[in-house]
C-alpha cells in the first residue's frame, strides 16, 4: 500500500463517518441513539477491512465524538448525561479499536502469505527456466565430450563411417554451443547495460537480403519472401544490432513453425503523422542525397502463416528464458530477450500479435531521420 | 598457386595456434607461431613470411600497436582474429591496414579461402592487366569503360571511381571510412552515407540481382568487399 494512499483513506474515513451519521440522524428519535452506536460500528468494522491502523483510529475517535455530539442526550455537547452512556461510549471506542487491530493484522498475515506463495512460484519458475537453459548447455558438451573420447579410445576399431559421424556430432554440437553462448553474453551485456547503439546511415534492404542471406541454410524449409519498396530512403540504425535482432526473430520462426511455412518479411518508412512514406517530399534529383531531419519511423514486419502464437503468453513471449510452453523445439529462452534488448537500445519498440487468419507478426518499430536515395548524379 | 606459402600465426591462446598449424599444414602451408606480439615482431622481420595471421587479443601489446608497427615495413597480406560483436575494432584494424578479418569461432573451409584469395590478391600472376572480368562485368581499365553482358553501362563519374576502387582491391575489406577518404577525399570522412547510397546505385547497374549482390558483399556493421 502505497504512503500516498494511506494519506487519502484518512479524510476518506472521516467523510465516510460523517455521511453516515448524518443519514441517521433524522431516524434518531425512531431507532434511538443507541442503535446509532450499533450502526456506527457496522460502518467501522467495514472501514477496518480495507483500511490502514491510523484511518481506523481516527475514524474511531470522529465517530465516538460524532455519536456523544450529535446523539447522546444532551444534544450539541459532549456532556454524557448517565452513567450508562459514558460506559457505551467507552465499549463503544474499545470494540471499533479492537475491531480494527484484528482485522489489520489478519491482512498482514495474508500479505506475509501471499508474498511467500508468490516468491516459491517465481522460484519454481526460475528453477524450471534455467533447468532447460542447463540442459541446453549441457547436451551439446555432453555430445562434444562423448563423441571426442570415443575417437580417442577406439581409434582402432571404429569403422570410417562411423568417425565421420562422431565428428559431425562434434561439429554440430560445437555450433549449438557457440549459439547459446553468443547468446548468454548478449543476455548479459543487455544486463549490464553496455549496449551502446551506433547508429549510422544504413540501407534496410541490403540489411535484410544480407540477412537472409546468412540464414540460407536454416531457412531452407520455409518459403521466405519480402516487401520492400524500391528506393527506401536510408536511415539511421545500429547495422550489427538490427541484424542481430533480425537473425533471431528469423531463427525463431524456422524453428517454430512447420516445414512449408511462408514467412515474410516487409519494410516501410511512415511518417510520424502516421503518413506513408510516398507523402514525403518528392526527391529533388538534384546532385547530393537528400536529408529530411524531420523524425519518421522504419517499421519492420515479421509474419508467419503458421499456428500462431497462444494468446495467454503474448506478454511474456519477450521475457528472459521464456519458452513456449510444451514446444519440442531446442533453444534457451533468451532469442526474443534479445530482440527487445537490442531494439530497445536503439530506442525502438518490438510487438507481438496473431493474425486473423493465423500465424504470428513481430513488428519492429524504430523512430529515424531519413534520407532519401532516388538517383542521384554525382 | 604456390601452395608453399609461410604463413606467421601470431596468437596466444596454444589449443587455437595448436588448430591454425594443423589445419594450415594439412594444406600444404609452412607455418612459424608466436605466442607474443614481440616473439611476433621478431618472427616477421627474421622469416618474411607470406602471410600473417594476428589474433588482436594479446597478453603483452596491443594487436593494433604491433599491426601498424608490422605495417611500417612489411607489405604482405595480414588477416586478424577477432572476437565476435568487435566491429570497431576489426574496422580499426582494416583502417590499419589489415586486408582482411575472420571472427572466432570461424570455419576452417572459410580461414583457407580467406589466406588463399588474399595471397593470390598480393602476388597476382599477370600485373597490370589493363581489362579485367568479373562473370557477366568487364571493366576496360584503361579506356575507363565497363561493360556488362558485353553491353556498355553508363556510370557516373563518382560510380566508376567506386568500382575502380573496388576492382583495385578485389577481396579486401574496405571500411566506409576508407572508401569515402579515397573516392570523395578526406574532407569527406564524416558523409557516412554516401558509400550507402553510391553502392546502392552501383549495384542497380553491374549486379545481375541488385538484391543478392555478387559482387560488391556488405560486410556487416564494417563495410564493403569486392568478391569479384
Amino acid at each position: 500500500m502505497s504512503k500516498e494512499n494511506q494519506n487519502r483513506q484518512i479524510p476518506f474515513a472521516i467523510v465516510v463517518v460523517v455521511v453516515v451519521a448524518a443519514l441517521c440522524y433524522p431516524f434518531s428519535g425512531i431507532i434511538g441513539y443507541r442503535s446509532v452506536a450499533l450502526i456506527l460500528l457496522l460502518v467501522m468494522s467495514i472501514l477496518a477491512m480495507r483500511m490502514s491502523l491510523r484511518a481506523v483510529l481516527v475514524a474511531a475517535i470522529v465517530s465516538a465524538l460524532v455519536w456523544d455530539y450529535f446523539f447522546i442526550p444532551p444534544h450539541f455537547t459532549f456532556t454524557i448525561g448517565n452513567g450508562e452512556d459514558l460506559l457505551l461510549i467507552i465499549m463503544y471506542f474499545i470494540v471499533a479499536l479492537l475491531n480494527g487491530t484484528i482485522n489489520y493484522r489478519v491482512r498482514q498475515l495474508e500479505q506475509v502469505k501471499n508474498q511467500k506463495e508468490e516468491r516459491e512460484k517465481a522460484l519454481q519458475l526460475y528453477n524450471t527456466l534455467f533447468n532447460a537453459l542447463s540442459h541446453e548447455l549441457r547436451t551439446p558438451i555432453a555430445t562434444i565430450l562423448g563423441a571426442a573420447d570415443a575417437l580417442q579410445e577406439n581409434e582402432a576399431s571404429l569403422s570410417e563411417s562411423h568417425k565421420k559421424e562422431l565428428l559431425g556430432e562434434i561439429a554440430v554440437g560445437a555450433l549449438r554451443l557457440s549459439g547459446q553462448v553468443e547468446n548468454l553474453l548478449n543476455m548479459s551485456r543487455l544486463e549490464a547495460g553496455a549496449i551502446q547503439a551506433r547508429k549510422e546511415w544504413c540501407d534496410v534492404a541490403d540489411l535484410i537480403y544480407g540477412t537472409l542471406e546468412k540464414l540460407n541454410r536454416e531457412g531452407q524449409h520455409h518459403k521466405v519472401d519480402t516487401s520492400i519498396p524500391e528506393d527506401l530512403p536510408l536511415v539511421q540504425l545500429d547495422f550489427g544490432l538490427t541484424e542481430q535482432t533480425l537473425l533471431n526473430l528469423l531463427t525463431n520462426a524456422f524453428r517454430h513453425t512447420p516445414a512449408g511455412t511462408r514467412i515474410i518479411i516487409s519494410a516501410n518508412i511512415f511518417s510520424d503523422l502516421s503518413g506513408h512514406f510516398e507523402d514525403m517530399p518528392a526527391s529533388s534529383g538534384g546532385a547530393k542525397p537528400v536529408r529530411d531531419d524531420r523524425m519518421y519511423r522504419l517499421v519492420i514486419d515479421v509474419l508467419d502463416n503458421g499456428p500462431g502464437f497462444p494468446e495467454a503468453e503474448i506478454s511474456r513471449a519477450f521475457d528472459k528464458f521464456y519458452r513456449y510452453e510444451n514446444t519440442q523445439a531446442d533453444g534457451t529462452g533468451l532469442g526474443l530477450f534479445i530482440v527487445r534488448g537490442f531494439t530497445e537500445a536503439q530506442g525502438g519498440e518490438v510487438s507481438l500479435s496473431n493474425l486473423m487468419d493465423g500465424g504470428a507478426k513481430f513488428t519492429l518499430e524504430f523512430p529515424t531521420i531519413i534520407l532519401n536515395q532516388a538517383t542521384h548524379h554525382g | 598457386m604456390d601452395n608453399q606459402a609461410r604463413i606467421l600465426i601470431i596468437e596466444d591462446e596454444a589449443a587455437i595456434r595448436k588448430l591454425l598449424e594443423i589445419v594450415l599444414q594439412s594444406s600444404q602451408f609452412e607455418t612459424l607461431v608466436a605466442s607474443t606480439a614481440q616473439e611476433g615482431r621478431i618472427m616477421a622481420a627474421s622469416h618474411q613470411p607470406d602471410l600473417v595471421l594476428l589474433d588482436l587479443g594479446l597478453p603483452d601489446d596491443d594487436g593494433q600497436h604491433l599491426l601498424a608497427s608490422l605495417r611500417e615495413w612489411y607489405r604482405q597480406p595480414v588477416i586478424i582474429l577477432s572476437a565476435r560483436s568487435a566491429e570497431s575494432e576489426v574496422v580499426q584494424a582494416l583502417d590499419n591496414g589489415a586486408n582482411d578479418y575472420l571472427t572466432k569461432p570461424f570455419r576452417t573451409g572459410e580461414l583457407l579461402a580467406r589466406i588463399r584469395s588474399a595471397l593470390r590478391l598480393a602476388n597476382p600472376d599477370v600485373v597490370n592487366e589493363p581489362v579485367k572480368n568479373y562473370g557477366h562485368l568487364s571493366i576496360d581499365f584503361s579506356a575507363r569503360v565497363v561493360k556488362r553482358n558485353g553491353a556498355v553501362i553508363k556510370l557516373t563519374s563518382t560510380e566508376y571511381a567506386l568500382l575502380a576502387l573496388f576492382a583495385r582491391n578485389e577481396g579486401k575489406v574496405l571500411t566506409h571510412h576508407f572508401i569515402l577518404r579515397e573516392v570523395w577525399g578526406p574532407g569527406y570522412v564524416e558523409r557516412t552515407e554516401y558509400p550507402r547510397v553510391f553502392v546502392g546505385q552501383l549495384r542497380k547497374k553491374i549486379e545481375e540481382n541488385p538484391n543478392r549482390p555478387a559482387l560488391i558483399v556488405t560486410e556487416s556493421g564494417i563495410g564493403y568487399r569486392f568478391a569479384g
